[in-house]
This record gives C-alpha cells, sequence and structure tokens, in this order.
C-alpha cells in the first residue's frame, strides 16, 4: 500500500535537489569569478593552521589550570601541616571565561 | 572543521565512493528501482537515477580534479536522491521488517554524504570570502 503523500514527498526531496544543483552552478560560477579558485587550497591549509593552534592553546590553558591546582593543593597542605588552620575552601568560583562575563 | 576533514586525505576513497554512487544511478537507469516505482512512480525512479547518474559523475570530477565545485554542484543531487531512497524503505518498513537493515544503511549513507555537503559548502564559503578580501585589499 502506498503511504499517502508519500509519492509528493519525493517529488519534493528531489525537486528541492535540483534546485540546490542549479544555485551550486551559480554560486560555483559567481566564486570562480571572484578568484576563489586560486585560495581553495589556502582555505585548507589555513583552516588546519587555525584548528592546530586552537588545539594548542587549549592544552596550554589545560596545564595552566593543572599547575594551579597542585599548587592550590601544596599550599593548602603547607597551611595545615606548619600550625595553620585553613578553613574550608568552598565551591571555587567561576573562571574568567569570556562566555561567562 | 569539517574543511579540516577535506584537508587529510581520502580523495580516493571519496572518489571511489562517488564511482559507485554513479554506477548506482545508471544501474538505476537500466533498472529502475522498483520500491520508488511501486511506492511513487516511473518518472520519480528516472528522476532519481538522473540524479545520482549526473551528480555522482560530477563529484567524481571534482574528487578526481581534487576541486570541491564538482561536489557543490553533484552533491545537492545525490544527497536527496539517496534521501528518497531511504524515505521510502522507512515509510514502508512495516511491510517487510528485513528492509530494517537496507533501510539502516541508506540512513547512513545520506547522512554521510549530508556531512561531506556541509563541510564542501563551507570551504566554497571560505574561499570565496578569502579571494573577495583579496580583491579589497589595496594593491
Amino acid at each position: 500500500m502506498i503511504s499517502p503523500g508519500l509519492p509528493e514527498l519525493l517529488a519534493l526531496v528531489l525537486g528541492g535537489g535540483g534546485v540546490a544543483a542549479v544555485q551550486g552552478v551559480v554560486k560555483a560560477f559567481a566564486a570562480y569569478r571572484d578568484g576563489a579558485r586560486a585560495r581553495e587550497r589556502d582555505v585548507l591549509t589555513d583552516s588546519e593552521s587555525w584548528r592546530r593552534a586552537s588545539d594548542d592553546a587549549r592544552r596550554e590553558a589545560e596545564r595552566d589550570a593543572d599547575w594551579w591546582r597542585d599548587r592550590a593543593v601544596a599550599l593548602w597542605l603547607s597551611c595545615s601541616q606548619h600550625g595553620g588552620d585553613p578553613g574550608p575552601l568552598g565551591a571555587p568560583p567561576d573562571p574568567p571565561h569570556p562566555d561567562h562575563t | 572543521m569539517t574543511a579540516v576533514i577535506a584537508a587529510e586525505g581520502g580523495r580516493l576513497l571519496r572518489a571511489m565512493t562517488y564511482l559507485v554512487v554513479m554506477i548506482g544511478g545508471a544501474w538505476a537507469l537500466c533498472w529502475p528501482s522498483q520500491n520508488l516505482i511501486g511506492y511513487g512512480s516511473g518518472m520519480l525512479a528516472i528522476a532519481y537515477a538522473l540524479a545520482m547518474t549526473v551528480g555522482g559523475a560530477a563529484c567524481l570530477y571534482g574528487s578526481a580534479r581534487g576541486r570541491w565545485v564538482g561536489e557543490t554542484i553533484g552533491l545537492p543531487l545525490v544527497v536527496p536522491a539517496s534521501a528518497g531512497l531511504s524515505i521510502v524503505l522507512l515509510a514502508t518498513i512495516g511491510e517487510s521488517l528485513g528492509r530494517g537493515t537496507v533501510a539502516a544503511v541508506a540512513v547512513t549513507c545520506t547522512l554521510l554524504l549530508a556531512d561531506r555537503w556541509r563541510g564542501v559548502v563551507r570551504v566554497a564559503r571560505l574561499a570565496r570570502e578569502a579571494a573577495l578580501r583579496d580583491q579589497s585589499r589595496p594593491a
């Protein structure tokens, strides 16, 4: 049994694809006219270098966070072992992330 | 990020994928899909076959040349064609439960191709923006 609306849905999907393909032709033509062809490889190389830079920055930030965490623990232990009486630390404040400011 | 994936090789694999798509389309032109004829129409089956053949050929050309333009034009044809077949298989799964496996494979292929389409569109857009920036820069 043919589901109601199925042929129409298929025609819509395939028709939409045809329209998108025509748009693709127009956009490709416009992009080539603007000289995008010469920049394709640069874009890929740039994207890869940005990704590497982003990964490096993330790793460095994680290393920094680990270092400060270790340092905080060392200070807390030092206070405890040398007669200090550190109070409860409580929940840490939010980091100065750009999304939070 | 998808643009990066495009830079990480796999051109031969992509070309093989599109070759199979094109062969599948040509096959469907010679022996149209009975599913599409039965649940759609003869015209839809031919449109599906043409979309797969032309789109696959365009993508294959682009992959072989290492240019995104082939996929920019071909994938908009291939993805909806593949989605159409997936829809038919999914919509008629109740008639034969064994069709579920084929439907899942078809949906997977559609989603992977759609992801590739998204990546190619992004590369094309970035390349055009870079070219326009070059043009607007004083010599």
